[in-house]
């Protein structure tokens, strides 16, 4: 089995992420409380959604200078793989803001970053699969998503900067580290970062290979 | 010196196409109207800030739906014949020119409808209309570069409203704010700032679409 090492290591990463997650002590903290734990799940899912959206980019720009069909099939599986985890995002984070703030949704810049990046991300799903020819398609949605990409990291730029936010760590809340006065959390979030985005890319890698596989067999 | 030449036979060739179809534009136009009656029926009486916001939603929707049409004469063809004959970036230009003019021409007309009918006063027409115009043509970039995208599609216009939507809710937020300091009885310092925000989202977009264009225009 190729990288067996990574596999393993991000394996016992996420493991030793749930445990620790759970179990560990964290910081007693008015409002918070127990939820702060949410840290070591809710965040490195975004940081994993990012890294894939950013891998899709650089496919689709290698898609555009080479032609090759392979590249945009990759780019396809990892938005997929990127939308899966913002799924997971979205979810831990409402679930999170319902204990915290009262409700499910607010209208808050960060919300709506992460809804405007999983609605760009769908459509490129949806305009990939309503084009038949195989060039055509690759072609159009290569353009998409860089496109949509560099729009959205101007806009995550230049947003959180024009409003307060509610979100931990951003206008006035304090982040991570006014909460972390032992550094005891760092020893699970990083790990869990870690993890999870070794996770996320194997999950990409199996998901590339199965597709490989089915187009091997269409021809 | 031969470019220049080249874009501006492109746009009189689509003003003249769309003379000889006089009834998609008025159509647009009657269709402003109309979504602007009855928003006004079921409003009556709003405030400047909720008009203000109304205003662009009714604007929103009606370039969207002109901007269907933008690639829809240089389809099959037309569109090799188009293609042996200029350069993708005069394509682009002209037609990103093209678009301005007429979502200028649509969101003036929703602009000046929409304030007699509502009978809203705004202090200062000037630094608004700025507001407006810069908005516009950052929506109108987009919708170009997308509908060349959607326009080989099956159900384009739903496309089109799907790939857009996403990457125009930053555009229109920053607009709607700056148009609401636009909007006050004294302009504040905040205003110059964000037109200068606007403008090179303007300049972003417009950017992207040139750069991206000829890889839709080689297929």
């Amino acid at each position: 089995m190729k990288g067996i090492f990574w596999k393993l290591l991000a394996s016992l990463l996420v493991l030793y992420t749930v445990l620790a997650g759970f179990l560990f002590q964290v910081p007693r903290l008015p409002i918070l409380h127990e939820t702060i734990r949410n840290l070591y799940f809710h965040v490195p899912m975004w940081w994993t959604m990012i890294f894939l959206f950013m891998i899709s980019f650089i496919l689709s720009l290698r898609y555009l200078s080479s032609g090759n069909i392979q590249f945009d099939v990759a780019a396809r599986e990892s938005v997929n793989i990127g939308l899966l985890f913002s799924f997971l995002g979205i979810v831990t984070g409402m679930i999170w803001a319902r204990f915290t703030w009262g409700d499910y949704w607010t209208n808050d810049v960060h919300l709506n970053g992460a809804a405007i990046t999983i609605l760009t991300y769908t459509a490129y799903i949806i305009l990939h699969n309503s084009i038949e020819d195989e060039i055509k398609r690759a072609r159009f949605s290569a353009v998409y998503n860089i496109f949509a990409f560099v729009l959205m990291v101007v806009f995550i730029g230049i947003l959180p900067r024009m409003t307060d936010s509610l979100h931990p760590g951003k206008g006035g809340n304090p982040g991570f580290n006014q909460y972390d006065l032992d550094s005891q959390m760092r020893m699970v979030f990083y790990p869990a970062v870690v993890g999870w985005l070794m996770t996320g890319y194997w999950i990409y890698q199996l998901k590339l290979r199965v597709q490989r596989l089915k187009m091997k067999e269409e021809e | 010196m031969n470019n220049v030449k080249e874009i501006r036979h492109l746009i009189y060739k689509d003003y003249i196409l769309d003379l000889r179809s006089k009834n998609v534009v008025v159509s647009t136009v009657v269709y402003i109207f109309s979504t602007v009656y009855v928003c006004y029926l079921s409003f009556s009486n709003l405030e400047s800030q909720h008009w203000y916001s109304l205003f662009w939603i009714i604007a929103l929707f009606a370039v969207t739906n002109a901007a269907n049409k933008i690639f829809i004469n240089d389809a099959g063809e037309n569109r090799i014949y188009l293609y042996s004959l200029a350069s993708p970036q005069s394509v682009i230009i002209s037609k990103l020119l093209y678009q301005w003019f007429f979502s200028t021409f649509l969101a003036l007309i929703v602009w000046f409808s929409t304030m007699t009918i509502f009978s809203t006063s705004i202090p200062h027409q000037g630094p608004s209309l700025v507001v407006v115009l810069l908005g516009i043509w950052a929506i109108s970039n987009v919708l170009t570069l997308n509908n060349a995208l959607s326009s080989s599609t099956k159900n384009s216009p739903t496309v089109l409203a799907i790939l857009s939507f996403p990457v125009l809710l930053p555009v229109l937020l920053t607009t709607i704010k700056a148009g609401r300091l636009s909007m006050l009885s004294e302009i504040p310092a905040d205003y110059y700032s964000m037109v200068l925000a606007l403008g090179l989202l303007n300049l972003l977009t417009a950017t992207l679409a040139y750069l991206l264009f000829p890889y839709l225009w080689r297929y």
